[in-house]
């Protein structure tokens, strides 16, 4: 039982607090996504098959649109659960991940179905290349939203977990999709599925005791 | 009588900026409302502290609160959460039985319809917000809903049921 425990000490304790923003913290989040896609094509290079006139790779579109719309639904709902509140629908994040899934199945059919051994489709090197960046920019990201959901009342601890994981591994994909030269489905099925999987386990297993109040 | 929703809001967004007098007016108002809202769900003994843990998050969580938003239900996440951890503790030492009748229902309809029930309202179907108005608020019978809104008998009851299980939800929901 709390000792010494009245209303009138507690009322005399207060201090004006500085409300949180959330749009505040997805801004600063967006800009260290930035800098970490610069950190990559500055290390790494940047291959440009977004919009160019010499062949626009489709691809390259649509696993950047997939990472971005999967992980700004993943941070608004994170960000989001620090302060409780009805109505406020942060369901979007599941729709996201419905729709991502798309990638992985459609890289098992096309494994499946493809005559080309499935070996000569992975480039490993690459792929743990993409794993170690992808996790090391997101690692960062998941520092950012663990500090964010401790500062509030995330009232659901593990899934709070989750999503840090999800969004903290999108971004960092994302981030780190700058320089990944592939396009070919199989290869984006298995390591940026990999990637975000791993972060969510992590964000799952990690985040929770770290953000208990 | 307890403060309304908007009164409370008001009240919190005036603690949040460091006025005392506001603040202490709304603990005092927080502590009947927790007291009742923990009054079936925990044993008598533990009332007195499970309340004090609660205010005592609410003073530390204070920044989470946003004016813009009902404050009951901000108040209710943060009772649900301590309640779930109390829980958890007495689960663990083992100093009484959990009890499955209290654990199984943490969202208790007859709770649900205390916080900030016209915002509560707007978040509902209108059909179902109607059949909840004319028989849980205004005391009308099922054959008087029917008459009045022009459902079936069997409708309005749907209708409330549904409706109260839905504001039960959106209260839990973060």
């Amino acid at each position: 039982m709390p000792t010494g425990f009245d209303l009138d000490s507690l009322a005399e304790e207060l201090t004006p607090v500085k409300r949180l923003n959330a749009n505040r913290v997805m801004l600063g989040l967006a800009v260290l996504t930035a800098l970490g896609s610069g950190i990559v094509i500055a290390k790494l290079g940047f291959h440009n098959r977004f919009f160019d006139p010499a062949g626009t790779n489709p691809m390259y579109l649509i696993r950047g649109g997939l990472l971005l719309i999967l992980g700004a639904a993943s941070l608004s709902a994170v960000t989001g659960m620090a302060q409780p509140a009805v109505g406020s629908n942060r369901n979007g994040w599941r729709w996201a991940v419905a729709a991502a899934l798309i990638v992985p199945i459609a890289a098992a059919v096309a494994a499946l179905a493809s005559r080309t051994p499935l070996a000569d489709r992975l480039y490993p090197i690459h792929g743990v290349e993409c794993l170690t960046y992808s996790i090391g920019i997101g690692l960062v990201l998941g520092a950012v939203i663990t500090w964010w959901l401790r500062r509030g009342a995330a009232t659901s601890p593990e899934r709070a977990g989750t999503l840090t994981g999800l969004a903290a591994g999108s971004l960092g994909t994302l981030a780190y999709s700058m320089h990944c030269p592939h396009s070919d489905i199989v290869y984006i099925g298995l390591w940026y599925t990999l990637t975000i999987a791993v972060a969510m386990l992590a964000g799952r297993l990690i985040v929770p005791r770290m953000i208990r109040w | 009588m307890l403060a309304d929703d908007k009164t409370l809001a008001r009240l919190m967004a005036l603690a949040q900026q460091g006025d005392k007098a506001a603040y202490r007016s709304l603990l005092g108002e927080c502590e009947i409302w927790l007291k009742r809202y923990y009054a079936r769900k925990i044993a008598p003994h533990m009332l007195e502290d499970l309340v004090q843990e609660t205010l005592i998050s609410l003073h530390r969580k204070r920044a989470s609160y946003d004016p813009k938003r009902a404050f009951l239900p901000w108040l209710a996440a943060i009772a649900r959460y301590r309640w779930i951890d109390h829980l958890r503790k007495v689960y663990r030492t083992k100093e009484v039985e959990l009890n499955e009748e209290l654990a199984a229902d943490p969202s208790d309809p007859a709770v649900a319809a205390k916080i900030g029930l016209e915002r509560l309202m707007e978040l509902i179907p209108e059909k179902q917000a109607l059949a909840i108005k004319l028989v849980k608020i205004q005391g009308l019978t099922i054959a008087e809903a029917s008459e009045q809104t022009g459902q079936s008998e069997s409708l309005v009851k749907v209708n409330i049921h549904r409706g109260m299980k839905r504001m039960a939800a959106v209260i839990e929901e973060e």
